[in-house]
């Protein structure tokens, strides 16, 4: 049996937790862009708001970011069942629809 | 002195591959794999949620009457149904590595291209006819 295969300390993950983690920021970014399009649509942007409004999303990336970072340091110091908890794919899938709901009712309300 | 190959397998099945309905955890690199796939799917979920809010807010109108809906709600349908079944899909791989059984085959592969590829058809019609 070779050595990677074998569950225990002496796993080697190779760059699987690494590229998943990547995957984790990529959505991260996607769920900012997702948020910030239908933020648009309540939140006309001109002048001083708009710079509030990057200020605010730069700040959910950086949060997303040290969310990622801290979930990091919690992995490497446990016993592996995948990057995150469970909760967190429900968590994206509701989410995600609640996102597709609102654009939805805001797509409805629209005219022409 | 001859070698008799019947006596070195005394008959009878395998070891391996019995069937047992007994959970086991499967290789933590599988469950990051099918992670990754979940969140590539859920991305794909997102930017068509993004795409179709962004078609039915912050394009121009149409010449042809409801136009942007027509182009963004289906979007933003099909990004829902993209979450929902990247969620459910998710789940499955993880109950067949668990039960050492055949990961479950997928139709959303099919539906997505052929969700884009009608809508699409829509963008160009709108783009070419109804443009102001």
């Amino acid at each position: 049996m070779p050595a990677d295969t074998v569950p225990g300390p002496d796993r080697d993950d190779g760059l699987a937790p690494e590229r998943t983690q990547l995957a984790w920021g990529r959505s991260g970014l996607a769920v900012v862009v997702a948020v910030g399009v239908l933020a648009r649509r309540v939140w006309t942007l001109h002048g001083a708001t708009g710079v509030v409004a990057l200020v605010l999303v730069a700040i959910g990336a950086l949060v997303w970011l040290a969310g990622m970072r801290s979930s990091r340091r919690l992995e490497l110091s446990m016993e592996p069942h995948g990057m995150t908890g469970r909760h967190a794919f429900g968590l994206m899938t509701g989410g995600t629809l609640v996102l597709a709901f609102g654009g939805l009712v805001f797509g409805a309300l629209v005219t022409g | 002195m001859s070698e008799d190959p019947v006596s070195e397998d005394p008959g009878g099945p395998p070891v391996t591959d019995a069937e047992e309905p007994e959970e086991v955890e499967p290789d933590v690199r599988f469950t990051y794999a099918n992670e990754r796939t979940f969140l590539a799917w859920n991305r794909t979920a997102l930017a068509l949620v993004a795409t179709g809010v962004a078609a039915t807010q912050l394009l121009p109108e149409f010449h042809i009457t409801g136009g942007r809906r027509i182009l963004g709600v289906p979007l933003v349908a099909l990004g829902a149904l993209v979450a929902l079944t990247s969620y459910r899909q998710w789940k499955a791989n993880e109950q067949a590595m668990r039960h050492r059984r055949p990961l479950p085959s997928s139709p959303m592969t099919l539906v997505l291209s052929i969700g884009i590829g009608v809508i699409s058809v829509i963008a160009v019609v709108l783009a070419v006819l109804g443009s102001k």
